[in-house]
């Protein structure tokens, strides 16, 4: 996931640090979601507002306090970074390095195969017995594909 | 690709910690550079000849058969 949400373009310590501070304020949102998703879940089905599965509402829980965790963590270490020039230093390289970009571009090439390919046998396969899952896997390949052409055609115009 | 990296470096008395921290790349990609396993982008071949004062020529070799030329 360093790939996705991690590389940076700054060349300087100073240019890094507002990066983490601006990235900051999306890991407190991110606390914030999350907490939102899991307090939502158990208060609508603790006032009956809703009836949610037990499982599902263990999933919402899960995910929630999962998102909060880990925006806590990520906001943890970003502060830590940004009170310790020499790791800021050693983040910065590790993040704008050139070959661990590709490396990062190759690995998430290689993960959108095999989820496209998990994808599809899912459907196809799982689709004999839950029709609707079918809808619901080919939906996320459309939406794959739709976005990829429009990032394509973006890129195309600007390189 | 094959590289002349090792060479300026050590005539240089460089290590590799010194040369990636002035091109901003991990000591890794040097170490990747100087055995050849990783082509560098033309902005890091011209930083790094620009570090030893050479051309990129004479930092980097092109080879024509290895790529298919």
């Amino acid at each position: 996931m360093r790939g996705i949400f991690c590389q940076t373009t700054a060349t300087t310590n100073e240019e890094y640090k507002k990066e983490l501070k601006s990235k900051n304020l999306w890991m407190v949102l991110l606390i914030l979601s999350g907490a939102a998703i899991a307090a939502a879940a158990y208060l609508a089905d603790a006032k009956g507002t809703l009836e949610i599965p037990s499982y599902m509402l263990g999933v919402y829980c899960g995910m929630g306090t999962g998102l909060a965790a880990a925006g806590v963590i990520l906001l943890i270490k970003n502060l830590r970074l940004l009170g310790n020039e020499e790791k800021l230093k050693a983040s910065r390289l590790e993040n704008y390095d050139e070959r661990n970009k590709e490396i990062k571009g190759k690995a998430v090439m290689a993960a959108v195969k095999v989820m496209l390919i998990s994808c599809l046998v899912a459907a196809l396969i799982a689709g004999i017995y839950y029709p609707y899952l079918i809808k619901v896997l080919l939906f996320i390949l459309y939406v794959f594909l739709f976005s990829y052409l429009i990032a394509y055609s973006y890129y195309k115009r600007k390189m | 690709m094959q590289t002349k990296i090792a060479e300026f470096r050590k005539a240089g008395k460089v290590t590799q910690e010194e040369l990636a921290d002035a091109v901003n790349v991990t000591r890794q990609t040097i170490i990747s550079l100087e055995n050849g396993k990783y082509k560098a982008s033309l902005v890091l071949a011209h930083k790094i000849a620009q570090f030893f004062g050479v051309s990129i020529e004479e930092m980097f070799v092109f080879d024509k058969e290895e790529e298919n030329l």
